[in-house]
């Protein structure tokens, strides 16, 4: 009732303000068009050149490349078996006594994706930082 | 409807009279903010997905810059299909298809998005295709675990 007196009073048409509505759109698809790529990141993993066919082989004396497999049973670095929480202190020592600071990375072949990664990422965290990953099978099953 | 209409032609001398203000709804604003929504859509719909949609592995630590020059993002589904960008290429024709792109463009680089669940040996095997075409290494594209407290753990 009071609104028919005030249209015919003073002649107004109700109408939405949208502007806000708008405005508030608006700032929300900006603020998801920003959050949406920082959800996604990556990990850069080296993939080592592949040996050449007539390559010298390397000198009696050098140092075996680290590598570090992942089986269902656990983690182990050239074979031998380590737990979790051993890892990052036994990678660390063992890149301390070499020129190259790199870790080859390999999984059994059944495992989930999501637990190497998951392995990958603990070494990351605790220190190592260029990782390679393996083209050939080097983890076997337990 | 009727009534409301003829009140309102009716009132409208009287209006028309006093402040001579047509009452219409502005329309070219929100038709203006409509078209740059659409724009903006259309610019950023590519670009949100990259590649096919799956189930992504969640890290802590990913890398921390993110130097995009134009990657190229491989998809392997839990199916253990493989997709480049978002074209489905069968595991055979992956090695001349990894060729192919080394040679058009040498600095690309590649960005592996794979399903946590596929099993690692799946995985494996694009890594030892990159490595017989020459690629030096690929990005793998993760979840950040610190920007998501709520997803579920150890998974």
């Amino acid at each position: 009732m009071a609104f028919d007196v005030g249209s015919s009073r003073k002649g107004l048409r109700p109408s939405m303000n949208v502007t806000p509505l708008v405005d508030v759109v608006l700032v929300l698809l900006i603020i998801f068009m920003v959050v949406t790529p920082l959800l996604t990141k990556q990990l850069w993993l080296n993939v080592p050149p592949k040996p050449e066919e007539n390559a010298p082989p390397p000198p009696a004396d050098a140092l075996p490349p680290i590598v570090l497999t992942l089986n269902t049973a656990g983690p182990r670095i050239n074979g031998q078996a380590y737990t979790r929480d051993q890892l990052p202190e036994a990678i660390e020592r063992m890149l301390a006594a070499r020129p190259d600071k790199v870790v080859f990375f390999d999984a059994q072949s059944d495992m989930p994706y999501g637990d190497a990664l998951e392995l990958i990422d603990w070494v990351r965290g605790h220190g190592v930082s260029t990782l390679a990953v393996l083209g050939d099978e080097m983890a076997t099953p337990p | 409807m009727a009534a409301a209409d003829s009140e309102a032609t009716g009132s409208e001398p009287s209006r028309r009279q006093t402040s001579s203000v047509k009452a219409e709804i502005n329309v070219t604003p929100l038709v203006d903010v409509v078209l740059v929504l659409l724009i903006i859509f259309m610019v950023v719909a590519p670009q949100m997905e990259a590649g096919v949609a799956v189930d992504l592995p969640s890290i802590l630590n990913p890398d921390l810059g993110q130097n995009d020059v134009e990657p190229t993002t491989l998809t392997l589904t839990p199916s253990g299909t493989l997709f480049v960008e978002k074209e489905e290429v069968a595991a055979a024709q992956m090695l001349s298809r990894l060729e192919k792109l080394h040679a058009d463009k040498p600095e690309a680089r590649l960005v592996l998005k794979a399903d946590k669940r596929i099993e690692y040996g799946k995985v494996r095997a694009l890594f030892k295709s990159c490595q017989t075409v020459g690629f030096p290494g690929v990005s793998l594209q993760v979840l950040d675990r610190a920007n998501q407290k709520g997803a579920p753990d150890g998974v």
